[in-house]
């Protein structure tokens, strides 16, 4: 199939959830909820002291806000739609259709985060601006390469989610894998406490495994603790898990063909 | 007494019928336990790093959090049906209900039984547990009596909230949707003292969606930090109180709900 087709299916999630305008407002007002929560947790956590590990508070409650914000730009729904599909069988359909099935998620990936996602992120931000300083980014270059930072960690996750996705082809059910996913990604990505702040031994681990790509490394550039070569460093590493994970979904994905079950007559 | 104990066996069905999956019964539970230990977790990895917040320990603080999830836990463990009420109502079930000769509020709570409660409860009693051995409480009778008064009220808050939000589905279609707020309230406001909160976040959490009595106030009378409870030194006894007041309020919503009634259309 042509690029247009594929352009077709990144519009698609963008028109799916227009009709779900009312709950898409009330999630991003929950956010705006949470991040105005942050601002005070972390506000009371400091205390008036000075900056811990080379952060300072406004530093934080800038890394916890965008934190959020981008979560809504990086989040990916696409195990549960792999799930369902493998569940009620209509994954065959997918299979026979004249593109291809991988592709077609990045696709749909894709239009969910940049298009939809993005505007949730842009009227999150409008609406928390009232509650928190945002400070800029720490120079013209930074907020840059945060930008293509960004990018990348929608793909790393993007083939995280997909590997969650496939285990259904052998499990049928993957809530169990996608807690873990979720444990995992939530603490070990920086999203939600930064990993200077978190026991040596954690920083290591994390270091070691894909999940700081998806907060930590943008977030960092953002307000400047990572910066100079480093940055060009940081974005390797990215780029380095999608060349990685992208072999390893497609190793998944060989097996799972071969392994299609289909529920029923 | 006959309802409850009607109440009772249908739970105990619902349970058993749950408990038919066994993997998918483990895995509800272990859900409930893991929603509530990622905020623990959170919690407590900030606090190990900066020791303590707006004057509240390490210890003290997860203490509020073990009071909340205690009362929390009961909540979920026989009440959470009610969060899902308003979709009862929308799609027309509720007809049924009222044929029935059983209170009608009773049979929903009943309706179907979600086992994430017992991880919730689980987690709230091994942190009661920990708290205990960090803290060196010395449990008296009437502090005992106190604890269970505390947590039955917290329990019965929860309740009143989810029930005056999802009573709201009989006026409005979009009520279910509201939950959401409750729950961003009683799931994280509720977690920290209230100390850190502006006057207006205060006022809010002790007066309007009054999830400080769940955690933050009975905390400060268990912690002997009585000078320090908002407002008012009494507040620290409140929370039994304050979790019946709310509960009449609640059901006496419900009543006129019920009986402005009229079905789904077609």
């Amino acid at each position: 199939m042509n690029l247009r087709g594929y352009l077709k299916l990144a519009q698609a999630p963008f028109q799916m959830m227009l009709a779900y305008r009312t709950a898409t407002l009330i999630e991003c007002l929950g956010v705006v909820l949470r991040i105005y929560l942050m601002r005070i947790f972390w506000t009371a956590v400091y205390g008036g002291g000075a900056a811990v590990e080379g952060i300072t508070l406004p530093m934080m409650v800038t890394y916890a806000t965008l934190s959020n914000i981008q979560g809504l730009i990086t989040s990916s729904y696409v195990h549960w739609f792999v799930q369902h599909r493998v569940r009620d069988g209509s994954i065959v359909i997918e299979l026979l259709r004249p593109y291809g099935f991988l592709r077609s998620l990045l696709a749909w990936s894709i239009g969910d985060s940049l298009l939809w996602g993005g505007l949730m992120a842009i009227f999150t931000l409008a609406a928390s601006l009232p509650f928190v300083n945002l400070h800029p980014p720490a120079s013209l270059m930074a907020g840059l390469v945060y930008l293509a930072s960004l990018i990348l960690a929608i793909g790393v996750n993007f083939f995280l989610t997909t590997i969650v996705g496939l285990i259904a082809f052998w499990t049928l059910e993957i809530t169990a894998f996608n807690t873990i996913f979720f444990f995992l990604s939530m603490f070990l990505s920086g999203g939600l406490i930064p990993l200077w702040f978190l026991p040596p031994w954690v920083r290591r681990i994390a270091e070691l495994l894909p999940f700081q790509s998806l907060a930590h490394l943008p977030l960092s550039i953002y307000i400047g603790k990572i910066g100079g070569t480093a940055m060009g460093i940081a974005l390797f590493k990215q780029a380095a898990w999608i060349g990685v994970l992208s072999v390893v979904v497609w190793l998944i994905w060989k097996a799972a063909e071969r392994k299609v079950i289909v529920q029923g007559g | 007494m006959h309802r409850l104990w009607v109440l009772g066996l249908v739970m105990l069905a619902g349970i058993k019928s749950r408990m038919e999956y066994r993997l998918d019964f483990i895995l509800q539970v272990t859900m409930g336990l893991v929603w509530n230990l990622a905020s623990l977790v959170f919690i407590w990895a900030v606090l190990a790093r900066f020791r303590s917040m707006a004057g509240w320990s390490l210890e003290e603080v997860f203490f509020i959090y073990t009071l909340r999830l205690l009362a929390h836990g009961c909540y979920c463990l026989l009440f959470k049906n009610v969060q899902i009420v308003s979709r009862y109502v929308r799609w027309g079930d509720f007809d049924r209900v009222l044929l029935r000769p059983l209170n009608p509020l009773l049979q929903l709570i009943t309706w179907e039984y979600d086992p994430a409660g017992i991880g919730d409860l689980g987690l709230g009693l091994i942190c009661f547990a920990v708290a205990n051995r960090l803290l060196e409480f010395h449990w008296t009778p009437p502090a005992i009596a106190f604890l269970f008064l505390v947590v039955i009220g917290g329990c019965l808050i929860e309740l009143s909230l989810f029930l005056l939000i999802n009573t709201l589905a009989f006026w409005i279609t979009e009520a279910g949707r509201l939950t959401q707020f409750i729950l961003t309230f009683s799931d994280q406001f509720a977690l920290y003292p209230l100390d850190i909160y502006n006057a207006l976040l205060q006022f809010l959490l002790t007066f309007l969606v009054p999830v400080g009595f769940m955690s933050y106030y009975p905390a400060t009378a268990f912690l002997n930090r009585m000078e320090d409870t908002l407002f008012s030194p009494a507040f620290a006894y409140l929370t039994p109180l304050v979790g019946l007041v709310l509960f009449a309020l609640a059901y006496s919503f419900w009543r006129v709900g019920i009986n402005r009634y009229q079905s789904t259309g077609s």
